[in-house]
């Protein structure tokens, strides 16, 4: 697919599995449009209707979770949810899979994975204080197990080690059933004050919004909607879907997020790539 | 007395090492990378992290920032310099102290316990802990492996400036329980003077019993002992 503003025509088969959108998702973006998308706005809907951001197919089952209680102060709908736990401070907290690019490039894979958890953590104004790791895998005697292995735990420390916070915990199984779809679940865990807790939720007109982090590479292109697609024998060749870490860059865009956290000239944060108000 | 704490945009153990100095009763101030100004500090320590990303060499891009050249004139006025971990590299790249950390003999990261035996008494940071005596401090890094010359290796044992050797947890020789496989298991050095230390575990994650061992306290602890003996006789600082 190029990426121009080019005039609308109805997306072949092969341009939709490019997005991963199905024909019927496209029938629904033509309806609520009201007309054909170009295809730079198909590849944003690819993104933001990929299973990577918004949870398409697990979301049913995390709606069964319990979510509401006394103390909690952030339920789903922003970066990380929120619980108050004493003395003027809340720990926030979030898990994310990063399953399909670990899969295919372990260490970069499980690194990234680390790197999209503290965002969505310190973007609420959080300091990252633990990271945490829930890992499956197909038995170890086998050698793309073992790639995986190795290349996960690697990324896991190398981008925990670099940015700074510490993995207190986890969990690893291995199982014949996760050897062709590896398990690798991050968690990131922040404590803040109430006051210096933000939201991703902008109102009013004239806010200045700024976009800020690493540069764009040609890496991670279409790695949202990769996360949509079943993995098979030709998912080796979507390696460059996956996005290529930089955890320096990160640790100064923690602290710079963090000294701005509880700012009042700072109307919201958001860590990108996040799509529906509902995701959990 | 004041702790000095380096902070480059990678530095990640800058709040650690200052908690452990109030734990230890002290003022600690942070001093910034791109300020020449040691601000007023009895003595500098440069924390763990990756100073500048470390894509380079660890420490090698470190060693040319402005904070840099005061705390070379620091230590060489006899100043206590205190490298931990990325610290320990960013100060063999100044060349205050001699060799190099290279990549851990297993090629891993390591983040567990070690246990170190104390080696010389010559110099402030270790004086009055015996050698029998075996601190239990974490590791946390990829590249810890010291290594030098083997002249610069014999010159450092004669002149009694290894500070610190990984052991076994019963003080024996570490062997393979080596967490990175450093030569003659050298885990810590000083310089020829014994102002300048630089060690690869953290003493500010070993300070509190709660977090498994406070054998770290003991040398924040040393470090304020020599430095109210020394202003004891000295002129106030102008």
């Amino acid at each position: 697919m190029t990426l121009t503003s080019d005039a609308p025509t109805v997306p072949s088969d092969a341009q939709l599995a490019e997005v991963a959108l199905t024909r019927d998702e496209f029938g629904s973006v033509v309806q609520q449009l009201h007309r054909q998308p170009n295809s730079v706005e198909l590849g944003i809907l690819g993104a933001l209707w990929s299973e990577h951001c918004s949870y398409k197919t697990s979301r049913p089952l995390l709606r069964a979770l319990p979510t509401a209680g006394p103390r909690v102060l952030q339920g789903p709908g922003e970066n990380a949810g929120a619980v108050d736990i004493g003395d003027g401070l809340a720990c926030v907290f979030k898990i994310e899979s990063h399953n399909h690019p670990s899969a295919i490039e372990p260490y970069q894979g499980a690194a990234t994975g680390v790197g999209g958890i503290l965002r969505d953590v310190f973007t609420m104004g959080a300091r990252p204080v633990a990271l945490l790791d829930s890992l499956r895998f197909g038995p170890l005697d086998e050698p793309r197990q073992r790639h995986l292995f190795e290349g996960v735990v690697a990324g896991i420390g190398g981008y925990g080690n670099c940015v700074g916070v510490p993995t207190v915990g986890g969990e690893l199984y291995f199982d014949s059933c996760y050897r062709d779809n590896c398990v690798v679940n991050a968690m990131c865990v922040g404590i803040v004050e109430h006051g210096k807790l933000m939201r991703a939720r902008a109102s009013g007109p004239g806010n200045a919004v700024l976009l800020v982090g690493a540069d764009t590479g040609r890496d991670g292109i279409h790695g949202a909607s990769f996360a949509s697609v079943r993995l098979d024998a030709t998912s080796e060749e979507r390696r460059p879907a996956v996005q290529v870490g930089n955890p320096f860059l990160e640790k100064c865009l923690m602290e710079a997020c963090l000294e701005l956290a509880g700012d009042p000239r700072i109307v919201a944060m958001q860590d990108p790539p996040r799509a529906c108000d509902d995701a959990v | 007395m004041r702790f000095g704490i380096t902070v480059f945009p990678g530095t990640w153990s800058d709040r650690d090492c200052a908690h452990a100095v109030e734990l230890a009763g002290h003022q600690a101030v942070m001093l910034w990378h791109k300020d020449a100004d040691l601000r007023g500090a009895d003595c500098v320590i440069l924390p763990g992290g990756f100073a500048y990303g470390d894509y380079l060499r660890a420490g090698a891009v470190a060693r040319f920032a402005p904070l840099m050249e005061s705390v070379v004139a620091f230590a060489d006025r006899g100043g206590l310099v205190w490298g931990i971990c990325n610290g320990f590299q960013i100060l063999c790249e100044a060349h205050l102290l001699p060799g190099a950390l290279t990549r851990n003999g297993s090629l891993q990261f390591r983040c567990e316990p070690s246990w170190l035996r104390v080696e010389t008494q010559s110099s402030p940071f270790t004086a009055g802990i015996a050698s029998e005596e075996v601190l239990q401090i974490p590791v946390s890094h990829g590249e810890g492996r010291y290594v030098a010359g083997e002249g610069t290796l014999d010159g450092l044992e004669r002149d009694e400036r290894v500070a610190f050797r990984y052991v076994a947890k019963d003080g024996s020789p570490a062997g393979a329980s080596s967490p990175n496989g450093s030569m003659r298991d050298i885990a810590g050095i000083v310089n020829p003077a014994g102002n300048v230390l630089g060690m690869m575990p953290h003493p500010e994650r070993a300070c509190e019993p709660l977090l498994g061992s406070d054998d770290g306290m003991r040398l924040f602890l040393n470090v304020a002992r020599a430095v109210s003996r020394d202003t004891a006789f000295a002129a106030p600082a102008s």
